[in-house]
């Protein structure tokens, strides 16, 4: 800490721009954002320069291995050429490793990859929070965020220093979570996510403060059915008053299927449901609503007819993705009963 | 100027010089293992042919026109104490063991800085390329901010208010990542505007 500087000042402005990024590298997101509040010029110079292009592809997952093999806690960062360019475009570089070994690196993508590792760094030597700091501010903005672990600490340390922007945020197995530590990763201040996906994580997570976040999908996978009704409930009432709300359900009946092929098609889904999201039109989802449904029940009834009108009306708020394991048709009755009751 | 925190090391006896000078034409003496910190020092060494001791010891003192004797003289404090490190590899910045000591060490120096002097430091450290040094100014320079609020930053910083009172309002109650996705939405149509010109003009 500097003693000697609280009745002084520092001619700031005419640093070279090199040193200038430094010291932005050093600040917390939030005390940029103070910044932008300063001058114009250095506003402009801070949007430029201390928030840097968002990166396309940025996949951070954070795994263990199966139970017969060694744990090994383990944190990937991956990212495409472009990213990398764009990392090492900073002055201090970037930490990036190549590792074609990753079992993410062939199961998930075919794609040129970077990957890093170093959660087991941060984990096992017990880094401070600054030296963390150090380098995340290299990817201040993050299209695809993976979280796959069960321990989150490490997250929660990310997130509460670092505060990316998430386009979309997966949060995968994380049955060992308790609800709290769920909460507080998508503290408003914590957690800036535009998407945010679940998968066999417990649902009963704070909605209130989804609300005041920039969700706008939410994805639930091999959901428990009244965890189900309850996260349709609560995101629709968050996103209902303001705007209409798109649906999308996608179901399968997972009875007959193993875990893997489960997981397997709903990343499928999922996978092609990205894509597409915005794009998607009207008889899509009723294909899909007739798929649910099962032929000669769902072409006609109620419950499509609702869905038609409802998706006409719509101007997509929050897009909901459910794969259910079902054993009846009851709960998709229910869901839609819900939606009609909005309209 | 003073000594510095306790426990500084010094040049030893036995230690081989290197000689540089400051702007104001005052000689300064460092050990090679602690001058070899500096990125700057050490290609000027290696186009000197400075790559033995007894070049070294005959060596004329390296001018260094843009450090002030001030900075110099922090900077031989901030190389010696640092010359033992085992070489900081930015790119595996988590590897990189730090000892406490030497990190209470840092901080003592920092905390001896005026602003003005860390400013001069600061440059200076880059001119030299002292990698470890940059860092540590960087981090104290950002550490001035911290928890300050805007006008306070202003001060610290000298920035002078050029936002008229309306656009001061309307910035005050903005949600800061709305702004910078707008900005960012904005660059990225630029760009897709500009890539499709050249298809579009043939």
């Amino acid at each position: 800490m500097i003693s000697n500087i609280k009745n002084s000042t520092f001619t700031f402005s005419s640093l070279p721009t090199e040193l200038k990024i430094s010291i932005l590298d050093c600040l917390p997101i939030s005390e940029r954002h103070q910044l932008l509040r300063t001058t114009k010029d250095f506003r402009s110079f801070i949007l430029s320069k201390a928030f840097p292009k968002k990166i396309k592809f940025f996949r951070f997952v954070v795994y263990s291995f199966d139970k017969d093999q060694p744990i090994t806690p383990n944190l990937l960062i991956q990212v495409d050429a472009t990213t990398f360019t764009s990392a090492s475009e900073q002055r201090k570089g970037s930490i990036i490793i190549e590792n074609q070994n990753s079992p993410l690196f062939h199961s998930i993508t075919s794609c040129k990859l970077f990957t890093v590792s170093f959660i087991t760094d941060i984990v096992d030597q017990n880094k401070s929070s600054f030296e963390v700091l150090k380098f995340f501010p290299k990817f201040r903005s993050l299209s695809d965020f993976r979280i796959q672990f069960d321990h989150i600490l490490p997250i929660q340390m990310i997130m509460e220093k670092f505060n990316p922007v998430v386009d979309r945020l997966s949060l995968l197995q994380l049955s060992g979570y308790e609800n709290k530590h769920l909460t507080e990763l998508i503290k408003e201040n914590w957690l800036n996510v535009k998407k945010i996906h679940f998968a066999n994580v417990p649902y009963q997570i704070c909605y209130d403060t989804l609300a005041r976040s920039r969700v706008d999908k939410i994805g639930m996978g091999n959901a428990r059915w009244e965890d189900f009704e309850s996260s349709v409930k609560a995101v629709l009432q968050i996103g209902a008053p303001k705007e209409s709300i798109v649906l999308k359900l996608q179901f399968c009946n997972a009875k007959s299927l193993q875990k893997d092929d489960l997981r397997r098609k709903f990343n499928s889904l999922t996978q092609s449901f990205d894509r597409d999201c915005l794009k998607i039109d009207e008889n899509d989802l009723i294909e899909w609503v007739k798929e649910v449904l099962g032929a000669g029940s769902a072409g006609s009834g109620d419950e499509l007819k609702c869905f038609k009108k409802w998706m006409s009306d719509g101007k997509r708020a929050v897009v909901f993705i459910a794969l259910l394991q079902l054993d009846t048709m009851a709960p998709i009755k229910v869901v839609i009963k819900m939606v009609k009751d909005l309209n | 100027m003073a000594d510095g925190p306790s426990g500084a090391k010094k040049c030893r006896d036995d230690d081989v010089l290197f000689r540089v000078k400051s702007k104001e034409d005052r000689e300064y003496t460092l050990s090679k293992k602690a001058a070899q910190l500096s990125g700057t020092i050490h290609h000027y060494s290696e186009n000197y042919g400075l790559d033995n001791d007894e070049a070294i010891m005959k060596m004329e003192p390296m001018s260094l026109l843009e450090v002030s004797s001030e900075s110099l003289h922090h900077i031989i404090r901030w190389c010696e104490q640092h010359r033992n490190c085992p070489i900081w590899e930015e790119e595996k910045w988590w590897q990189n063991e730090r000892d406490a000591e030497l990190t209470k060490w840092e901080d003592e120096f920092m905390a001896e800085m005026t602003s003005e002097t860390l400013y001069n430091l600061f440059l200076a450290a880059n001119f030299l390329d002292i990698k470890c040094l940059l860092d540590k100014c960087a981090q104290s320079v950002a550490d001035m901010i911290k928890g300050k609020s805007v006008d306070e930053i202003r001060e610290i910083w000298m920035l002078e208010n050029d936002f008229t009172p309306e656009e001061e309002e309307k910035i005050k109650n903005e949600n800061p990542w709305e702004a910078i996705l707008r900005y960012q939405e904005q660059l990225e149509k630029e760009k897709e505007e500009q890539a499709s010109q050249p298809a579009a003009s043939s």
